[in-house]
């Protein structure tokens, strides 16, 4: 059940619907946090500007992320089947 | 954008593949417990039988031990045997030289007893010429005790003659001459000297 959620990023209110209060309200609180990092480090730039940038930092993140993801998922899986290898030749071998 | 697409899509398709991989994980996981079960059951029975082979590695232990001890035993009766064998070999040895000396013996005998058989032989062969000579002897016996007998027959005829010849020179003591007494005198005495010689011991021939 879809609820809507008040959320503030940089000083702005936003309403925002999910299924998932606690972790939008996460997400909304880093957010926020880096946009007021950014500003801090950047004082006088747009918040445009900043929600680009935060939204780069975001997408090279993502990016890192979904590489960490894939090796890590099939680093898993490989040593998952040889574990299964493994087990299966020691079942085998009765 | 694209590349986005494609990693998320590959960051399904590994998903997929660990999903897999935990499924196929999740049905190895699932046996283990009955495999394990199994297992222990063939260490149990493993066990078991590692048990029973103890139990019959000692009891040969046991009879190995038993048969070491036979055989020590086994050994010093067959020292025995073979020193009862030397003995016996020794003693066959001098029964051997015995039985060669007395067939050496034997050897001498018999050669002795076949010289006495020839000496027997011959002492026969004496024995028999001596028969056939105390034979002729007995008949030369017979004819001496026959002349004897004449002998004795011409001595008492002889004594009977002089007897006669006696009265008659009683009686005609002067129809004789002194030489024809003395001729008669001779007469009778070589009778008689001849008759003592038949009749004595010495006198047989």
């Amino acid at each position: 059940m879809a609820e809507s959620v008040k959320v503030t990023i940089l000083g702005s209110d936003y309403s925002l619907r999910t299924n998932d209060e606690s972790m939008l309200r996460e997400i909304a609180a880093e957010l926020d946090s880096e946009l007021k990092d950014l500003q801090n480090k950047l004082p006088g730039k747009s918040p445009t500007t900043l929600a680009v940038l935060t939204a780069l930092n975001s997408a090279e993140s993502l990016v890192h992320n979904q590489s960490h993801e894939l090796r890590e998922t099939n680093r898993l899986a490989s040593e998952i089947e040889g574990l299964c290898d493994e087990l299966e030749k020691v079942i085998a071998g009765k | 954008m694209a590349d986005s697409k494609h990693t998320e899509a590959e960051i399904i398709q590994a998903r997929e593949r660990l999903a897999r991989a935990f499924t196929r994980l999740s049905t190895l996981v699932a046996g283990i417990p009955e495999r394990i079960q199994t297992l222990e059951r063939s260490r149990s029975d493993a066990n078991n039988r590692v048990k029973e082979a103890q139990t019959l590695l000692e009891k040969e232990r046991a009879i190995n031990a038993q048969r070491d001890s036979l055989s020590e035993s086994a050994k010093e009766q067959l020292q025995i045997a073979e020193e009862r064998i030397r003995d016996g070999q020794s003693l066959v040895s001098e029964r051997d030289a015995s039985i060669a000396e007395l067939h050496s013996t034997l050897s001498s005998l018999e050669k002795e007893l076949h010289k006495r058989d020839m000496e027997l032989a011959s002492s026969k062969e004496n024995v028999l010429s001596l028969e056939e000579r105390m034979l002729g002897l007995q008949d030369e016996n017979m004819q001496i005790v026959r002349q004897l007998e004449e002998l004795r027959e011409e001595r008492d005829r002889a004594t009977a003659e002089l007897q006669n010849k006696k009265s008659d020179e009683d009686a005609y003591a002067l129809k004789f001459t002194r030489d024809e007494r003395q001729q008669l005198l001779k007469t009778v005495d070589s009778l008689i000297q001849r008759v003592d010689e038949l009749t004595s011991p010495n006198g047989h021939h």
